[in-house]
């Protein structure tokens, strides 16, 4: 196995340059860094144009094979997913821990049609951040897993919505599974308006303005997820649904739900 | 270690140094192969008008695609500084990171994690990097289980052959064939619905992904900055390898680091327009760290494989744009050469443009002279190129490379040594012209040479040459001045031609 070191000083090799760190190496960012400044000058930018983006969400979602319902109120929304999963003749809905979520009482609408839903929560008792043993996270991802893998509709929040490719930014975190958005055949997202944003470079401006270190403003994964899963991999037929969900739906919520 | 399923170890045909006459056979055979044919139709007539409608609705795809090249010329002229800083913020998050200087090495490295993890069953998205070191035959020799999960490495797996797009691995296979593939391997039902045999294809790549205790995908971009590495898939591959099994290991080129999170906006944004005419893929997965302690899914470990296994020889050498390349194919669907024979006529895991400039850069000119040749110059792959690699002019590198190996055969040698001396010397050029005017006059139909004898044939096997003019552009035009004198005239002839 070559080490680091062996590695690298053959690609400096390759590169003419001199061997060991140079006295004054110039910086290897050749732009500014200061990000928390553009990222306020953004916020403000984005809110006036949020009529406008919320559009672009829906034009851009739809060419790319995904349903946007923009609704005004916490039972529309839950009216929609309710009826959404009866569509779908849903008997298990999997879903994120989120605030959001816990806020429009989408649980009971659901159990009222005889569905089950499962939280993807941390085990009983864990607080997010301090330590839990080992066994009972591995106990609760093992359970959690096979919910997901029958689970006939995963429910999840967005980070953003970026407008300019119709795109879902999910951050996985404690409570906020990967597999939610993945596994199930349909895949529902719920956003505030006011998580829509125009570009990918707005999203990864502000993600760098949450904090100092890619530790604490990245997540271990962050999935753009952009209409179903598709394919062309025969005759360049396109298909949907071929691993991930063939179906997504993005319910943006207008009001401020208490 | 466990058996593997039959269905998984047919053979795949290694079309590995064919040589030039194995291109040509390949070339020959290609051209005569119609569900071929039909299929590399389908890609003139979809991915390209795809491609270039994206690139135009972008309004602004000629200054992304500077910026892009830019970004990549910046990161390759300090390569050994970003990977350094690459390395340093994975392992931050926690990944394992791997060097590997070569194919052997990097199988090993890889072997060598799925012993120590006690790997059975190996679940892999789509990577061209595994395909360069055929990672594949090698794990399967050691006893595991090698899933691929792309639907069109799924296909091409079970058929035991090699992708022959980088993008669109299955593209030379008719849907019946496949259905068949299908049929005959899994026992379902024969289906040529699309829709139906991609179901039945989910359901089960769905049970291997639930059973595989190992992940191994590609990376499309590494960022130095946050120690992330970038997957960009449509199926879901790359989310489902890299989160359900225990874990994943990302096998990269080390020319794949980007030096900041806002570079990926810019470098995205030139890859899925050129490679599918998407203004973004369905699934984009950016990955820092294995999974933290409370999160509920995704691997326990993180492994990284950079791997150089050539890349400091190309870094070296004149071709080191080379290295710019996304693999997002577009330089493939544009190519006349490509359009026509297919990818596995080239012999190795690049096909097209951009494979004709890696392969024998990657392989050795010894097995692969023949693939620089084996183009018009056209420069179609340059316009399609998302960071303006200038394919054209590094193959004319390789040729002079070739050139000066005395890689052509002696006769050719000769006879281009003689040619450049008269052309060199325009009396005795004068001279010779009229004497090839008059030989050719037996092979002549109107005014083409289609059929030349002996040592000569080889060059018209394939296409005609324009006879030898009668008279020369030389005298026709002496005599015009004969006729009418202008004063221009008299200067040029004064300047050009007389003292030329």
């Amino acid at each position: 196995m070559s080490s680091q070191e062996a590695f690298l000083a053959r690609v400096r090799r390759a590169l003419h340059k001199d061997p060991g760190p140079l006295p004054s190496r110039p910086p290897l960012w050749w732009s500014d860094t200061d990000v928390v400044e553009p990222a306020a000058q953004l916020q403000t930018r984005l809110a006036a144009q949020r009529p406008t983006l919320l559009a672009q969400v829906q034009q851009e979602l739809d060419a790319a094979g995904g349903a946007v319902a923009h609704v005004h109120s916490a039972p529309e929304a839950v009216a929609y997913i309710t009826r959404l999963a009866q569509q779908k003749d849903a008997h298990l809905v999997v879903r994120w821990q989120s605030e959001l979520l816990d806020a429009l009482e989408v649980d009971a609408a659901l159990h009222q049609q005889g569905i089950t839903v499962h939280t993807t929560a941390l085990p009983p008792g864990t607080v997010a951040g301090e330590a839990t043993s080992t066994a009972t996270m591995t106990t609760q991802r093992r359970e959690l897993r096979e919910l997901l893998a029958r689970a006939d509709l995963g429910l999840s929040g967005v980070d953003y919505v970026i407008a300019e490719t119709g795109t879902l930014v999910l951050m996985a975190r404690a409570g906020q599974m990967r597999g939610v958005s993945l596994l199930p055949p349909v895949h529902v997202a719920v956003a505030r308006t006011s998580q829509v944003i125009a570009t990918l470079a707005d999203y990864l401006l502000l993600a760098q303005a949450a904090g100092a270190d890619p530790q604490q403003y990245l997540t271990s994964c962050v999935s753009f997820v952009t209409g179903p899963s598709r394919t062309g991999d025969i005759e360049l037929k396109l298909t949907v649904g071929v691993h991930g969900p063939g179906e997504l739906h993005l319910v943006l919520l207008d009001e401020q739900v208490e | 270690m466990p058996t593997p399923i039959a269905s998984h170890t047919a053979p795949r045909r290694t079309a590995e140094h064919l040589g030039t006459e194995g291109f040509q056979e390949h070339a020959r055979q290609a051209l005569q192969d119609a569900p071929l044919q039909q299929a590399l139709q389908l890609l003139v007539t979809n991915f390209v008008p795809r491609r270039v409608a994206a690139m135009a609705a972008l309004g602004n795809a000629e200054e992304l695609r500077t910026e892009a090249r830019a970004i990549k010329e910046r990161t390759i002229a300090r390569l050994d500084e970003y990977l350094e800083h690459f390395a340093t913020q994975a392992q931050r998050v926690g990944v394992q990171v791997h060097w590997a200087h070569d194919a052997a090495e990097a199988r090993q490295i890889i072997t060598g994690i799925a012993q120590h993890i006690d790997a059975h069953v190996i679940v892999k998205g789509k990577s061209m990097a595994t395909e360069e070191i055929h990672l594949n035959t090698h794990l399967e020799q050691h006893g595991y289980e090698v899933v691929e999960t792309d639907l069109g490495e799924y296909i091409i797996q079970l058929a035991g052959e090699t992708p022959s797009h980088i993008i669109a691995p299955a593209i030379h296979k008719t849907r019946q064939q496949i259905a068949t593939l299908l049929h005959e391997h899994l026992g379902t039902p024969y289906t040529e619905v699309i829709p139906e045999m991609t179901q039945i294809a989910r359901r089960a790549l769905r049970e291997q992904f639930l059973r595989a205790d190992m992940g191994i995908t590609g990376a499309n971009f590494a960022i130095a900055e946050t120690g992330s590495i970038v997957l960009v898939t449509n199926e879901g591959n790359g989310r489902l390898s890299s989160t359900m099994p225990r874990v994943h290991v990302a096998v990269m080129g080390m020319e794949k680091v980007i030096p900041r999170l806002a570079d990926l906006a810019v470098m995205l944004k030139v890859l899925t327009n050129s490679a599918t005419g998407q203004k973004i893929s369905s699934y984009v997965t950016m990955l820092t760290g294995p999974r933290r302690a409370h999160d509920l899914d995704g691997p326990e470990e993180l492994h990284v494989v950079i791997m150089d296994n050539g890349r400091s020889a190309i870094l070296r050498s004149a071709n080191r744009e080379a290295l710019y390349c996304l693999r997002c194919g577009a330089c493939l669907n544009v190519c006349p050469i490509y359009q026509n024979i297919g990818g596995h006529a080239y012999g190795w895991v690049y096909p097209g443009p951009i494979g004709a400039v890696l392969t024998p850069m990657f392989t050795g000119l010894d097995t692969a002279q023949h693939l620089p040749r084996a183009s018009t110059l056209c420069g179609a792959c340059r316009e399609a190129c998302p960071v303006k690699i200038n394919i054209p002019h590094l193959l004319l590198n390789l040729r002079q490379q070739s050139v000066e190996r005395h890689d052509a055969p002696w006769a050719e040698r000769v006879l281009f040594t003689l040619w450049s001396w008269i052309m060199r010397h325009p009396r005795l050029y004068a001279s010779v012209i009229p004497l090839a005017a008059l030989a050719q006059k037996p092979f002549v139909k109107q005014g083409w040479l289609s059929r030349l004898p002996g040592p000569f044939a080889g060059w018209t096997q394939s296409r005609d040459f324009k006879a030898v003019a009668a008279r020369s552009f030389r005298q026709r035009w002496q005599e015009s001045l004969q006729h009418e004198r202008p004063a221009t005239h008299s200067a040029a002839l004064e300047e050009g031609i007389v003292h030329e």
